[in-house]
């Protein structure tokens, strides 16, 4: 086991600060500097020269790197350029809503896509079957973007039924219901894909379960439907499951920066990208490690899970 | 006289497959009294899996069985799903041919010895712990307590098939099927397994059906045997019988090749196994093609399963006949001028 | 039993949704009292003298007060922290006169001494703001002190400013400088807060992330990240507490989702941003006003001077591109008449604007014999490049190309990210440049037309601009002053730097119960202390 983890921690590590370096190397050679923001500034080389020295962005690139990297193993992932606030102040400031964004959506496409992949493979060529397949085929084709364009226009403008923008209305005492009517409509944009996807694996996963010998064990047993699915089938079936969600969470996450634009939510999309535009270097950076690390948790952790529904497999 | 525990009338089973229907048990029909063990044997592809299996209708969603399954005066084939669940395990307990595919990979053996409890006597886990150690230990397990926390691929292939065997003995059915249960074992294993079952039979009141394709281990542990062939049965009788003076062509070739304990695989003389899809069943008896006797009248029509003699007896209270499906012992067409060795 | 549980499913999702869709029905209306106004970004900074961007000047402008605004229509400045003026020594002498009793939200008072603060801020060394080199190096002292000024905090003197009496500056010029009063258009900051922080690390306070002491009509209570800052009318304010007691400012990217929310009610206003193409379902809704204003800023189709061994060296080709484009149609088609067509650098507000200037008027025959006069009958090729996302100066820019086409002229667009943009722009890597011009409220022509400035982008150089902008700087009487502006721009416009396409309207959608919204061509919260809602 310590083996294991120690190897896949060093691979981590080597994955992290190669994903840091390219990420410096392509900020710098993209076009563009942080203090162009300032149009003034822009034409007063005395102070862009000042406005440089004070964030020690006038030292060579080796030297800004390492003392990012020096900083970043201390937990410090240095000053926004543009906000002027510590980068990681930005980044707690922005989780929480685009965790609670991608982790409903996750649940619910989970929630959605087993008990449709289940069906749809023990039903296999059945009608409903069919219908299923075909919502498969769309969901992972519909765009975020066109789709949840579309669900305001139904049910915000047209029915008003739902509000098209923000995580609660501004100004009401805190509602439950409020929040959950908010979030309604993005996780749907945000499920759709990930449940298609999911469906897909769940049903080729059971389909390919029940056909095994072992099945027809438990079914000898005189077992009851419901004790075969759970305890038999599904235990098996999660395998690949697994590893399709850690490997769809990045993708996940992709979708929601999206998703939080087109909602008008208050995650990280927004920051992401105005953080890219506007050549943020020091949030920039973090972003990428942050979610680099999150993919290489994620994978850890899909390790981990897998070893536990699978007693055959063991880390050394 | 003892009504049979099971009687099984004109059990046919059919796979749906994309170049047709394939019959792999075509219109048998058997009794089997209490206590009784009955072997039932064939070459693969004769049917006789097919044939156990469908008895509990566990074939394939793709398989359909027909006929009559009496088990205990009730036909449980006709009962809904629901009702029938509660003959799988319970009552007829079943031991398959190869305990590495047919134990879940990532239950514990524990979980799975104790389900079939747990589902049908609805005790506790805790309770059916108790019966499931008892049971390990009864198939000659040490350790028993650790062994009910392991997974079926940390067992050797013997344990596995006794913790297999327990599982269908958990809950004291009255029939246990046992599907091949020593054919993926090497041979001392076979042997000890063959040992077991023995033991079993003679502590438990239960009836056996006995599937395989190895006279010899058939040999060692039943009273009757029943001889399959091309989804039908050929030959029924007492086991010494059999032995003694096999009539029908095909069961004489199975004792002939089978002179020891040691052989594990053999190979018939002839073709494979034929698949009898219903385009290419060849007019006349099924053996035909493999027949050293053939004669004109064996590719005309097929021979009905014929009863030769008197009832034989085993124990005291039941009876049987001894039956062939062959020409040579058809009425009109009997025996002159050759007797069987 | 599968079956079972799929149907408990499938009834769960239908009963939420029918809950959710009932629950919905009613949409919240505002409070009475409240206002919710859209924006399609959050602010950056909140600290008034590092505002580089429109959405942190919206707030700000909620929060702090400035010294003197300008007037919506005239542009003249008015009385606000200071409420009067005198001008003495021909120009030369600013005394301004605070109000009395003014206070910090703390209730410290603000007085003469914040201001002359907050000037000192600027011109300090470790200042990295622009204001000191485009409006307070004038200031007798300043250049002294940006330069020698040896302590990190904002501390000492400029001799160029004076705090007579707590409610009296007085701020002294090198020379006469007419545009000087509207530079007085700032924010002060409380000395008492921040005189003891370096200058250095005041952008990074948390004075400039959260203000807790201001000037202005309201203070901020709460800022939830890229969702909503909320904020309360200041009960202390100097013209009276504000009719409006809560402002919502709503962070809304998507701009269509801003108009379902104001027609669902759950917004009162959508300054500036409101698309064109909207418009006109708009105002056919009778709970939805919708109201336009000139904005000072404009944009234009730069001839890049700079570069050599171009065509667009010699004035007559410059020219002859200035004939090709219609204009008219650009405004009417594009901008759907939102906005005028320009002629000069001087705009409408302005005073020195005249509406009866005209420059080049679309005539192809002509442009084409200008070209064949220079010798380029053979035409020419010249790179285009223009900032992708704003629509309308992508469409302009199809417009130049497919009309100089008709002129032998070949025209390649590039559509650039902004940072690229800048770059490029900054280079000179280009021949025509497609950008906007803000050109504040005095009419002053230095930072873009001055051979020196270096605003200068284009490299346009005339010495008979520069001596009629150095007149025009030192002239403090209107009127004249505006005639110096009129013949620069006749030179200028003569020697075709650029062509200048539009000014665009500010449109704007407010709900019908907002009262007395009346936006400035800078500010669209103008006066908000006056507005009132139903």
């Amino acid at each position: 086991m310590y083996p294991f983890f120690s190897r896949r921690i060093f691979h981590a590590i080597i994955v992290l600060l190669g994903v840091s370096l390219l990420t410096f190397v392509m900020m710098n050679l993209a076009p563009g500097d942080p203090y162009h923001l300032d149009p003034e500034l822009r034409f007063n080389p005395e102070a862009v020269a000042r406005w440089k020295e004070l964030r020690q962005l006038d030292q060579p690139l080796h030297v800004q790197y390492f003392s990012w990297l020096k900083n970043m193993l201390q937990g410090d992932f240095g000053i926004s350029l543009v906000h002027n606030k510590p980068v990681w102040e930005l980044m707690m400031e922005r989780v929480p809503a685009t965790l609670l964004l991608t982790g409903t959506s996750l649940l619910v496409s989970l929630l959605i896509s087993i008990p449709l992949g289940v069906f749809s493979a023990l039903r296999k060529g059945s009608f409903w079957d069919q219908v299923i397949s075909s919502f498969t085929l769309g969901g992972v084709s519909i765009p975020n973007f066109w789709l949840g364009m579309l669900l305001i226009l139904f049910f915000s403008y047209h029915f008003k039924w739902l509000p098209a923008a923000g995580m609660r209305t501004v100004g009401m005492e805190f509602s439950l219901l409020d929040y959950l009517k908010h979030l309604l409509l993005p996780t749907v944009v945000l499920s759709v894909a990930s449940a298609a996807y999911f469906i897909r694996y769940v049903r080729a996963g059971v389909w390919e379960v029940i056909q095994q010998d072992y099945i027809i064990t438990a079914r000898a047993k005189g077992l009851g439907d419901m004790t075969i699915l759970l305890r038999h089938v599904l235990r098996n079936a999660a395998l690949p499951l697994i590893t399709v969600i850690s490997l769809h969470l990045p993708y996940l996450f992709t979708g929601a920066m999206l998703t939080e634009y087109v909602f008008s939510w208050p995650g990280m999309g927004r920051w992401i990208v105005s953080a890219t535009l506007s050549r943020d270097y020091p949030s920039v950076m973090a972003i990428n490690i942050m979610v680099a690390f999150l993919v290489t948790l994620f994978n850890l952790v899909a390790d981990l899970l897998y070893a536990s529904f699978d007693p055959r497999i063991k880390y050394r | 006289m003892e009504k049979p525990l099971l009687e099984v009338k004109d059990l046919a089973v059919n796979f749906k497959r994309e170049e047709g229907f394939f019959k792999a048990v075509e219109g048998i029909s058997f009794k089997i009294w209490p206590r009784e063990v009955v072997g039932l044997v064939g070459e693969s592809g004769s049917g006789k899996t097919a044939a156990s299996l469908s008895l509990l209708n566990l074939t394939s969603s793709r398989g359909k069985v027909g006929g009559e399954v009496f088990f205990d005066g009730v036909n449980i084939l006709t009962l809904p799903e629901r009702k029938l669940k509660k003959f799988r395990g319970r009552q007829i307990g079943v031991i398959f041919q190869e305990p590495m595919t047919f134990l879940n990979p990532v239950l514990t053996i524990g979980v799975q010895i104790m389900e079939p409890m747990v589902e049908h006597w609805k005790i506790s886990w805790g309770q059916a712990r108790e019966r499931a150690l008892y049971l390990l230990s009864e198939m000659g397990i040490k350790d028993s307590e650790r062994r009910m926390k392991e997974y079926p691929h940390q067992l050797s292939g013997g344990i596995r098939q006794r913790v297999m065997i327990s599982m269908a003995l958990a809950c004291s059915p009255r029939l246990l099927i046992a599907d091949e249960p020593t054919t993926a074992l090497d041979v001392t294993l076979q042997y000890q397994i063959i040992e077991l079952l023995r033991r079993i039979r003679e502590k438990t009141p239960m009836a056996i059906l006995l599937v395989s394709h190895d006279l010899e281990v058939v040999r060692e542990l039943c009273d009757r045997v029943m001889i399959m062939y091309g989804g039908r049965i050929v030959e029924t009788g007492g086991i010494r019988e059999i032995f003694k003076d096999p009539l029908h062509p095909y069961t004489r070739s199975l004792v002939e090749v089978s002179p020891s304990f040691e052989r594990v695989a053999w190979r018939l003389p002839g073709e494979d196994a034929p698949f009898s899809y219903q385009s290419n069943i060849p007019a006349g008896c099924r053996f035909q093609h493999r027949c050293s006797r053939v004669s004109r009248e064996c590719k005309g029509a097929e021979p009905s399963l014929k009863e030769i003699g008197g009832k034989g007896w085993i124990g005291n209270s039941f009876s049987f006949h001894r039956q062939v499906r062959c020409w040579k012992y058809q009425e009109g067409a009997l025996e002159k001028d050759e007797k069987p060795l | 039993m599968i079956r079972k549980i799929m149907l408990i499913i499938l009834v769960l999702i239908l009963v939420l949704l029918l809950a959710f869709s009932f629950s919905g029905c009613n949409l919240e209306q505002s409070p009475d009292g409240q206002l919710r106004v859209s924006s399609l970004g959050s602010p950056i900074t909140l600290n008034p003298l590092y505002v580089r961007d429109s959405f942190s000047a919206e707030v700000v402008s909620f929060l702090f007060e400035s010294l003197l605004k300008s007037n919506k229509e005239t542009l003249e400045m008015e009385p606000a922290l200071v409420y009067d003026w005198e001008i003495k020594e021909e120009g030369r002498t600013y005394l301004l006169n605070f109000r009395e009793g003014l206070q910090w939200s703390d209730g410290e008072p603000l007085t003469a001494q914040d201001a002359a603060f907050t000037l000192r801020v600027m011109c300090h060394p470790d200042f990295t703001g622009h204001q000191y080199s485009l409006y307070f190096h004038p200031i007798v002292g300043a250049v002294e002190y940006h330069l020698e000024h040896d302590s990190s905090l904002a501390d000492g003197d400029i001799q160029g400013i004076e705090v007579i009496d707590e409610d009296t500056l007085k701020i002294t010029l090198e020379q006469a400088l007419a545009p000087f009063l509207s530079y007085l258009e700032f924010q002060p900051l409380p000395e008492h807060i921040l005189g003891e922080v370096p200058v250095a690390e005041i952008e990074g306070h948390q004075f400039s992330r959260w203000p807790e002491v201001t000037s202005g009509p309201y203070l901020l209570e709460e800022w939830e990240v890229d969702e909503y800052l909320k904020m309360t009318s200041n009960q202390d304010f100097y013209m009276g507490a504000p009719n409006i007691e809560e402002i919502y400012y709503r962070i809304i990217p998507n701009q269509e989702a801003q108009l379902i929310e104001l027609i669902n009610g759950n917004l009162e206003l959508i300054p500036t941003a409101v698309k064109l193409e909207d418009v006109e379902d708009l105002e056919e809704n009778p709970e939805v006003e919708i109201y336009s204003n000139l904005r000072l800023v404009y944009d234009y189709l730069g001839f890049n001077m700079k570069r050599e061994d171009t065509p667009l060296q010699e004035r007559e080709v410059r020219r002859a591109l200035s004939m090709i484009l219609d204009r008219e149609a650009l405004v009417e088609d594009v901008l759907l008449g939102y906005g005028e067509v320009l002629h000069g650098p001087l705009v409408p507000l302005q005073f020195p604007y005249d509406p009866e200037f005209e420059s080049f008027s679309p005539d192809l025959g002509r442009a084409e014999e200008i070209l064949e006069e220079t010798g380029y009958e053979d035409g020419f090729e010249l790179k285009l490049i223009v900032n992708a996302g704003n629509q309308v100066r992508e469409n302009a820019a199809l417009m130049f190309k497919e009309a100089a086409s008709q002129v032998g002229v070949e025209v390649n667009i590039q559509v650039l990210e902004w940072q690229a943009f800048l770059e490029a722009s900054q280079q000179g890597n280009y021949d025509l440049i497609i950008s906007g011009q803000g050109t504040g409220v005095d009419p002053d022509l230095t930072f873009n037309w001055h051979s020196q400035s270096p605003l200068n982008e284009l490299g346009y150089a005339n010495p008979r601009v520069d001596e009629l902008i150095e007149e025009a700087l030192v002239t403090m009487e209107e009127e004249e002053r505006a005639e110096i502006y009129r013949q620069a721009q006749e030179v200028i416009v003569a020697d075709a730097p650029m062509i200048w396409l539009y000014t665009r309207e500010a449109v704007h959608a407010a709900s019908s119960r907002l009262d007395n919204f009346t936006p400035h061509p800078e500010n669209a919260f103008y006066k908000i202390y006056q507005w009132e809602i139903e």
